[in-house]
């Protein structure tokens, strides 16, 4: 069977355009990629357990208890758990205590800042979320320094105690015992913003060793090109997957994504060293013997990416599960990239160049 | 079969099999925090600092969160203001209280005769200066080395010091030649976080067992008894039987009105904790850990320090202080027969008297636990998920190959590639978490690639309709090969960015090194392996 023929094959290239426009629409416009926790910062608690429980009392709880401005709460099921995830936003007075600080005038005098800590930390004393053995620093601090120092650390303790407070709500409203499955995570929106920092320094600095080390190896700026324009093709495929299933930007889905990277560029080679290396043969021929390897390549991943799906489902975890769903959708577009995009355009370059020689 | 087994790169393969089953059966797996259950501290400083002050702030904070080193926490600091901390321990109260740990500078006192010597705010300096005494002196190589840890007190804590040690040595027996007489000197206790507000109940098998208190634990070295360190305490405390008498009930309940904590050795019967419940103590139950006396933890007891006879002012012989020698400058000092102890005692006592004071503030604290039930079920999920992984494997290949001779080698290759992967991974001792995890499924996706590459290279041409293929089975393999290291290429241009700029990104950092190590393997020793496999199934096949 042949796949492309004299006639097909630069038809086939409209195809992943039009793609890569559906998917830029799912990425940026609707229904977008959010930030996960750890790239935004926030709190999230998870609990697995055996029976179904009624968990309709905990939002109210939080809500009400603890003057919440964002809560969210999903029940997750699978054959043999269940099992709830819960995210919420920092404490209100928190909040406002935090803003509070930045604004200090560290020009003023020691008694005068005391007099402002004091009033900044008060509603918190108030919200059951610092003693006051707690806050009794201000008035036996020495100097402005051991003031600022000590007021930092009295507010990351008034986080820690709103979370362990958050934690025993939540165990004690579900009646979860001691040996209750349970994952919390509270990413402070400063090492989330760090986060993205590095994320990004690493995706730019990623993006061009791997332009060099193609290059480096195909000598030749077109197929090189494409090879690119395959593996970007791809990586926007997971992220408009990501889109699709409401999978976040995440320290644990980057690495995924970045794997693809691996998978989809072994075809793309594949395909260009037979396209090209085979100078005495017909493109169109080549990439035509191109497609079962490829194939079988690709088809062997994805069933064991199923195979992960399939078990991180049932056993629900999670992590596992979201980067299953991203390679998934990458190697569908590995697919398109590949077999539409990549190999129609470098057999019309191929021909080109056999013209001239 | 035979001259299969003669090609170096077999024999080469087969070795790295067998030791990497022996580094696995002796060294072991470890693994982290997403597996065994516990919880991750990332802890960010106010601003970036240089890489000695950092590795003393994360040394810090390691002791503030387990001074005994018990909890088995693993400090690591990264790049310029981060240090990450994980511990076995993920219940969320007591998560709290670990947080709460790691932002208390711990209170430091030294202790005569219940009394405060001087405690952290009254230490001016500590002199890290070898030309003021600071170091360690060889006095005989090898055998005997005295370390030396100068301070300064500030005037009025050196003015107590002087009236509180004035004349508390006596003197005895056997001056023989040396110049100092010979004297028998109280001992100063040095604390952290010395209990105030909390009654201590030990158990008879405990205080039996701890009736005397080595000077240095861990170590062989002369005792004293342990109600020396209760005079220290000044509060109140129990050596109690399986039971509370009716004489101790009644004891308790009145010191409930003083003291609301009580602290717990690990014999305590529950009988005896229920009835502490009824009265209303909160209860701290310290464990015994290894080569630590349990009263050493128990109190806080940091450091057992000897007055001399030169600062205890024994040639002067009136009370009247105008006449006292006033140390400001005081030298604590000790002998140990090796460098390394002396080393490791010193910096004990350095940590000691700073009170692990930060040389920077934390910005912010983040953690993430998970339950060791979780864990587990991690674990199990991810082993069956590799299992099956390789099963689906197998019979993908066997659908499109239908060639048991070249489908099977594939996995053995394949088993074998993870097989040394975590072999070399149990090597450098490296904790294996989710990401990594998912590194090793990448880099068995990628080996499976490889060798369809392989085994569709050296087939091309051997099928009749491509006749014009036809090219030496070498040259195939070369084809090959050109293919896969621009694959691995692209790979580890991808990986390696994140080891080298993920600075607070630790878990990227072990899904790159599994993947990085992984493609190595594969390409520099499981490929070739299988290619000359391959390559003689096929020309066996084809003769």
């Amino acid at each position: 069977m042949k796949f492309f023929t004299q006639k097909n094959y630069s038809k086939l290239l409209i195809i992943p355009i039009i793609l890569l426009l559906i998917f830029l629409v799912l990425i940026f416009i609707y229904p977008s990629i959010e930030k996960g926790i750890d790239l935004k910062g926030g709190n999230q608690i998870i609990v697995h357990y055996p029976d179904q429980k009624d968990f309709s009392n905990l939002e109210f709880a939080l809500k009400n208890n603890y003057d919440l401005t964002e809560v969210q709460i999903n029940e997750v099921k699978s054959l043999s758990e269940y099992g709830l995830l819960i995210e919420f936003s920092l404490q209100n007075d928190l909040e406002i205590a935090k803003a509070a600080r930045s604004k200090l005038n560290f020009d003023l005098d020691l008694a005068t800042l005391q007099l402002e800590v004091s009033s900044i930390l008060a509603p918190l004393v108030t919200a059951d979320l610092l003693t006051t053995n707690e806050v009794s620093f201000v008035n036996l601090v020495k100097n402005k320094e051991d003031l600022k120092l000590s007021l930092n650390e009295a507010l990351i303790l008034t986080n820690n105690n709103f979370y362990a407070k958050i934690t025993t709500l939540v165990t004690t409203e579900l009646n979860l015992g001691s040996d209750a499955k349970i994952q919390t995570r509270e990413i402070a929106p400063t090492l989330g913003k760090d986060f993205v920092n590095a994320s990004v320094k690493v995706g730019i600095v990623a993006f061009v060793l791997l332009t060099l080390v193609i290059l480096l190896f195909f000598r030749e700026l077109v197929p090189s090109g494409l090879i690119l324009f395959a593996v970007i093709f791809d990586v926007f495929a997971a992220l408009a997957g990501m889109a699709i299933f409401n999978i976040s930007l995440s320290l644990t889905t980057i690495p995924a994504l970045l794997m693809l990277i691996g998978y989809s560029v072994d075809t793309d080679i594949l395909l260009s060293t037979r396209v090209l290396k085979d100078v005495s043969k017909n493109p169109i021929n080549s990439a035509n013997s191109s497609i079962a390897t490829g194939l079988t390549m690709t088809i062997t991943t994805m069933s064991t990416i199923i195979v992960m799906l399939v078990i991180s489902y049932l056993s629900q975890m999670l992590v596992i599960f979201e980067i299953s769903i991203i390679l998934l959708c990458g190697l569908v577009g590995d697919v398109m990239s590949t077999w539409f995009f990549n190999a129609p355009a470098l057999i019309k370059y191929a021909i080109k160049k056999n013209h001239k020689n | 079969m035979r001259t299969l087994l003669k090609k170096p790169i077999i024999i080469f393969w087969i070795i790295l099999v067998l030791s990497s089953i022996l580094l696995l059966s002796t060294i072991g797996l470890k693994f982290g925090v997403d597996f065994s259950g516990g919880t991750a501290f990332q802890v960010i400083l106010e601003k970036p600092v240089a890489t000695d002050e950092l590795s003393q702030a994360a040394s810090i904070l390691g002791r503030r969160l387990d001074w005994s080193g018990s909890k088995d926490a693993r400090v690591t600091p990264s790049g310029n203001q981060y240090i990450s901390i994980q511990i076995a321990e993920s219940d969320p109260a007591e998560i709290a209280s670990l947080k709460s740990a790691l932002l208390q500078q711990g209170n430091f006192e030294a202790v005569l005769d219940g009394n405060i010597l001087f405690s952290g705010d009254d230490i001016r300096t500590i002199y890290k200066d070898p030309s003021r005494g600071y170091g360690i002196t060889e006095i005989t190589k090898g055998v005997d080395y005295q370390w030396a840890l100068p301070f300064l007190l500030s005037p009025d804590a050196a003015k107590r010091f002087a009236e509180m040690t004035f004349h508390k040595c006596t003197p005895t027996g056997f001056a023989g030649d040396t110049s100092d007489d010979a004297y028998d000197c109280e001992k100063t206790y040095f604390f952290i976080d010395r209990p105030k507000d909390a009654i201590i109940l030990i158990d008879k098998i405990t205080y039996l067992d701890e009736k005397e208190v080595p000077l240095i634990p861990g170590i062989y070295s002369s005792s004293f008894p342990i109600e020396d360190l209760f005079d220290q305490l000044n509060v109140p405390y129990y050596i109690v039987d399986n039971n509370l008498t009716d004489n101790e009930l009644a004891s308790l309940t009145s010191d409930f009105n003083s003291y609301s904590k009580i602290i717990l050795s690990p014999n305590i019967s529950s009988e005896i904790k229920s009835k502490l419940d009824e009265i209303g103590f909160r209860q701290i139950n310290i464990l015994k850990q290894e080569n630590v006396p349990w009263i050493w933890d128990a109190t806080g007891l940091k450091s057992v320090i000897s007055i001399t006879s030169g600062i205890a002012n024994m040639d002067v012989s009136t009370m009247e202080s105008s006449r006292f020698k006033t140390f400001s400058e005081l030298h604590v000092t000790g002998r140990a027969d090796s460098y390394e102890s002396s080393q490791a005692r010193l910096d004990d006592l350095l940590l000691v008297l700073e009170s692990g004071s930060l040389p920077i503030a934390i910005e912010s604290i983040s953690t993430e636990s998970i339950s060791p039930y979780l864990g587990k079920d991690f674990l199990k999920t991810s082993l069956l998920i590799g299992i099956f992984a390789l099963l689906t494997v197998a019979l993908v290949l066997f659908i499109r190959y239908r060639y048991f001779s070249l489908a099977a080698p594939i996995l053995l290759t394949g088993t074998t590639e993870i097989l040394i992967l975590l072999g070399l991974l149990s090597l450098m001792h490296f904790r294996l978490d989710l990401a990594a995890v998912a590194g090793i499924l990448a880099t068995i996706g990628t080996g499976v690639d490889d060798n369809i590459i392989i085994i569709d290279e050296l087939l091309r041409g051997h099928k009749k309709e491509d006749r014009e293929h036809h090219e030496s089975l070498l040259k195939k393999v070369k084809k090959a090969f050109f293919i896969m290291f621009a694959a691995a290429a692209t790979s580890a241009a991808t990986m390696f960015p994140i080891i080298f700029f993920s600075l607070g990104l630790g878990k990227l950092v072990g899904f790159a090194v599994t993947i990085l190590l992984g493609t190595a393997i594969g390409i520099f020793v499981v490929r070739p392996v299988y290619a000359q496999i391959a390559q003689r199934m096929i020309s066996k096949d084809h003769k």
